[in-house]
């Protein structure tokens, strides 16, 4: 028992109380640092009307977006790039880790990256005249339309090697002679994918499904690097965190007011929503996965 | 090579078009990266594809003392690996009799480990704040330490037990006969059996901490003390007309996670395979 | 695997040594904190001439870019972790770091400020007990910086009406010039803000923040959405790819001689300068409808650098503090950073910082950062996030200018 003790005693003081207490603080008035009387539900009613509710249901749907971008950018493609690999077998060894070397850069790094890349006047913009698909300056970036996708992305780029290794270790496992009966039966490689393979994939579909959506609902990094903690331009790439942030350490209006009592709100429905679903997920391919076997 | 061999290396061949493409996308920026930390500010605007005209090293020397790099790599290498270093030791200590001992308490005190795996501790940012503020931990790598381990046990924890509950039982019973403690047990038996996952809680523990710009952000404000990522976000904000400085700035935060990659790629491929993912 | 362990090893102790040695401060060391990342050689500068007549006191300077700024140093303040000197914003966007009982007033320990005009230091006054809480160091002008240069070569003399500068920036685009940096990507929106105030009191005229203090003219006042409608007629004559192109990119247009105009405060001159001495630039008030009298120009109180309560140096800040209080500072300043500075008195030694003193014959309030940065939401920060998409046609200026008073309508209150 005293072996545990140390790692206990610093996961409690560093995760659970100050996740506890915040929960807990989300039903009290706040002044600056300090906890006022209790509200109830004060601050969650806040959140949900002007000048609160366009912020948070913006940052809500940037985030929805999100995931969804990945799941069919990211880990679609994953899927693909992982099945032509798992089909090519041997010598797929180096192409899988340098599908996987952005992974380890932090997302810092690849989001300055791609922010000097894609300025206008920049390599992307250059690359896109000489192949005639643009005239004029590349301006996607500050395009309130179209910045979200291009961070959206950018992610994908960083992370595409993860259900690339998830997808082909995933493949692996699988009986080859199931892959043998499909063949003689005469079924194209796209079919075996879609109809014999994809079935026995969903752990790893579930735990990147699982993965994405924890990742997206945390997003920040990138965010703050390409295109500052406001979420520009005209908040069209403020994300929960991004926004959760601001009230928490000041950045909302930009004059160093904080609203604590709003963030701690905000953290506790986003507590509630990651965890809700995130049971939900891992319950329901629980059962496909049951179901199949 | 018959009809049918041809015709079959003509079918992949659009599947390895693909796979090329990809490669692209992820190997281009990579080399725009590279050779622009060589070319001068103005040749970047110039020629942005080609090789430098004349390779200069300037780019680095100023990022090196200008913005004073030096440093914020010392504070990063620090910070990993104090976090490295802390998380292995005490994770190794809590999962070895989680795992190994049939103990009516273990099964939930690792489920209260587990869920760490996954709680979004972003969002506890102000009351964590408020206790670094009372222990004196602002503006400290110790501070840091603290918090990336207390982030990454549930993940060590997990894996480390994982690895030690299939260890069979005859490995320690001899020892235990011959009078060796507990922690004697750990260390020469245990430990050295499981390299592998140690290894891998090892690299994916530095990869995060040293990749991590969020709790830098909120806890360091001292240059002395920040962290290569929360260093660079100042920084082109500071330097964005020097591109070549900057380019090399990130050439050079990327050196040591791009060292460890060469080393540990296999290691590294087949730890996110099994445990699936390290975010 | 064993070179790795080896590693990881020299790494632990590493960080045990650098935790043993952390936290010394030096004594007679006191860190200051400024955003003006643009300034940090000339600051060095200036600073070093102080310790060359203090010896026993060095001034460490950090610097934050400007978007990450206020929240950075608020945070630090609540964490008792801030500078011992920092660079304050002014009017309303002070206060809560005085509501915080962050700041130490200097009325008492810095006598120098009675030596201000009030113009400078309204800046930096705590509204709740009229105390000041810093030492303000300029008073900015904005207006047209323009490269003498080019305009020259196209035989454009200074316009004197809004027709002539329209008039002058068709001549430049036919000639292949780009006739005004600017651009609002990526947090640079703020300088998009200071375009509404170069142009802006042209359109209003220069009793229009009075009008709006006391309550009898709002953003939705048609003058104010002309004033917009204008900052937007002249997106034809912007950067191009102006909504990817950001505050940096467009003030590097403008040092090397692409652009032949750059709508910016005083602050620009000295890092303009520094940026690129061969520059030849000055600045004009932008012109009015009429060429009648001296054009209404914005001006306020930049900022001040105050003393931190937590701070353990205090006394040796204060005398740093008295030093940026005193006119040995007001020159230094006014000579390596080229604006004009708060304590009048200084030498204009530099001809682009006499034009921006000349400026200041008709002088009003910067609207939107003296008048409507007290509370959230400021103004400044719905123009801010709607601003690009105003002049890029996907928000009409009578929709920004109804979402700023529905805004500040929340919290702003007429003065009588």
């Amino acid at each position: 028992m005293l072996f545990v003790l140390p790692a206990l005693a610093i996961y409690c003081l560093f995760v659970v109380y100050p996740l506890a207490t915040s929960l807990w603080g989300s039903f009290f008035e706040w002044k600056g640092l300090r906890m006022r009387g209790f509200v109830g539900l004060d601050n969650f009613a806040r959140l949900f009307v002007d000048p609160s509710w366009p912020k948070l249901s913006g940052a809500f749907a940037h985030n929805v977006f999100w995931f969804a971008g990945i799941m069919v950018l990211q880990n679609g493609l994953g899927l693909v790039f992982a099945y032509l690999l798992f089909l090519r077998g041997r010598g797929t060894a180096f192409l899988q880790s340098a599908f996987f070397f952005p992974a380890v850069l932090s997302p810092v790094i690849v989001g300055a990256l791609w922010r000097l890349l894609l300025t206008p006047d920049g390599v992307v913009e250059a690359l896109l005249h000489k192949l005639g698909l643009l005239d004029g300056r590349l301006t996607i970036l500050g395009d309130s339309t179209w910045a979200l996708w291009v961070l959206i992305a950018v992610d994908a780029w960083n992370w595409m090697g993860l259900p690339v290794l998830i997808f082909t270790a995933g493949l692996r496992q699988i009986q080859p002679e199931v892959f043998e009966a499909a063949r003689l039966d005469g079924a194209g490689a796209g079919r075996v994918l879609w109809s014999i393979a994809l079935p026995q994939l969903i752990p790893s579909i579930s735990s990147l499904t699982t993965l994405t959506f924890i990742n997206t609902f945390n997003q920040f990094d990138l965010v703050y690097v390409m295109q500052g903690v406001q979420g520009n331009p005209n908040f069209s790439t403020d994300t929960l965190v991004t926004y959760f942030y601001r009230l928490a350490f000041g950045a909302e209006g930009a004059v160093g007011i904080t609203d604590i009592g709003l963030a701690l709100a905000l953290g506790t429905l986003l507590f509630l929503l990651l965890t809700i679903v995130t049971i939900a997920l891992l319950r329901f391919f629980e059962r496909r996965t049951v179901r199949l076997t | 090579m018959t009809n049918l061999d041809i015709a079959y290396h003509v079918k992949r061949l659009p599947g390895w078009v693909v796979l090329a493409l990809w490669m692209l996308v992820v190997a281009l920026p990579l080399y725009i990266l590279v050779v622009s930390c060589f070319k001068s500010t103005a040749e970047i605007y110039g020629d942005k594809f080609g090789l430098p005209t004349s390779w200069t090293l300037d780019n680095f020397v100023n990022a090196w003392t200008k913005a004073q790099f030096a440093r914020y790599m010392v504070n990063s290498f620090a910070v990993t690996g104090g976090a490295v270093v802390l998380t292995l030791v005490v994770s190794a200590m809590a999962a070895f009799p989680l795992s190994r001992y049939q103990l009516g308490w273990s099964s939930p005190v690792l489920a209260f480990f587990l869920a760490g795996v996954m709680l979004p501790i972003r969002l506890a940012s102000v009351e964590l704040f408020t206790l670094m503020k009372s222990l004196d931990l602002l503006d400290s790598r110790l501070g840091l330490v603290f918090v990336y381990s207390a982030i990454r046990i549930p993940f060590a924890v997990f894996i480390l037990a994982n690895f030690m509950r299939v260890l069979p039982r005859e490995l320690e019973e001899a020892a235990r006969l011959d009078g060796a403690g507990e922690g004697r047990i750990l260390v020469s038996i245990i430990l050295p059996t499981i390299r592998p996952a140690i290894a891998i809680v090892a690299i994916f523990t530095a990869i995060a901490v040293w990749n991590d710009f969020f709790f830098p952000l909120i806890f360091i404000f001292d240059d002395d003390y920040k962290t290569v990522p929360l260093a660079i976000t100042t920084f082109i904000g500071q330097f964005r007309t020097d591109w070549g400085m900057v380019f090399a700035s990130l050439a050079i935060s990327m050196m040591p996670v791009l060292v460890m990659y060469l080393l540990l790629a296999r290691q590294i491929r087949e730890g996110v395979g099994a445990t699936g993912g390290l975010k | 695997m064993l070179n790795v362990r080896l590693r990881w090893k020299t790494a632990a102790i590493g960080a045990l040594a650098l935790a043993a040695s952390a936290l010394t401060a030096t004594a007679g060391e006191v860190t200051l904190w400024s955003w003006r990342t643009e300034d940090q050689a000339a600051m060095e500068k200036i600073f070093t001439a102080f310790t060359a007549k203090n010896p026993d006191i060095t001034v460490k300077l950090q610097f934050t870019p400007d978007a990450d700024y206020q929240n950075r140093l608020s945070t630090a303040l609540r964490g008792g972790k801030g500078p011992d000197i920092a660079q304050l914003k002014a009017y309303g966007e002070l206060q809560p770091l005085v509501d915080g009982g962050y700041l130490d007033a200097l009325d008492e320990s810095v006598p120098q400020l009675k030596e201000f005009g009030e113009a400078a230091l309204g800046g930096s006054r705590g509204v709740a007990d009229g105390k000041l809480y810093g030492v303000p160091y300029s008073t900015p002008v904005m207006g047209v910086f323009y490269n003498t240069e080019i305009f020259e070569k196209n035989g454009i003399a200074v316009p004197k009406t809004y027709d002539e500068f329209v008039a002058a920036c068709d001549k430049l685009k036919a000639a292949g010039v780009l006739p005004i940096a600017a651009g609002g990507a990526n947090g640079s929106a703020w300088a998009l803000e200071i375009s509404v105030g170069v142009v802006g009191p042209t359109v209003y005229g220069a009793g229009f923040y009075d009008e709006m203090m006391s309550g009898k003219a709002k953003f939705t006042d048609a003058r104010y959405v002309q004033a917009l409608e204008r900052v937007k007629a002249l997106a034809p004559y912007y950067s191009d790819g102006f909504a990817g192109v950001d505050y940096t990119t467009a003030t590097q247009q403008f040092i090397s001689g692409k652009a032949a105009m750059f709508f910016g405060g005083a602050w620009e001159n000295g890092s303009f300068k520094a940026q690129n001495p061969n520059l030849k630039f000055s600045i004009f008030p932008f012109p009015a409808d009429k060429a009648e009298g001296a054009v209404p120009v914005s001006t306020f109180s930049d900022g001040s650098y105050g003393l931190v309560s937590d701070s353990e140096h205090k006394e040796d800040a204060t005398k740093v503090l008295q030093f940026i209080a005193s006119a040995e500072f007001a020159q230094l300043f006014a000579d390596n950073l080229g604006w004009p500075p708060a304590r009048s008195g200084a030498t204009a030694n530099d001809p682009v910082l006499k034009a921006m003193i000349d400026m200041q014959a008709n002088p009003t309030p910067y609207l939107t950062l003296v008048g409507f940065r007290w509370q959230t939401p400021t103004a400044s920060s719905i123009l801010q996030a709607q601003i690009i998409d105003v002049i890029e046609g996907k928000i009409a200026p009578d929709k920004l200018a109804a979402d700023m008073d529905a805004g500040v309508s929340t919290w702003f209150k007429p003065k009588m």
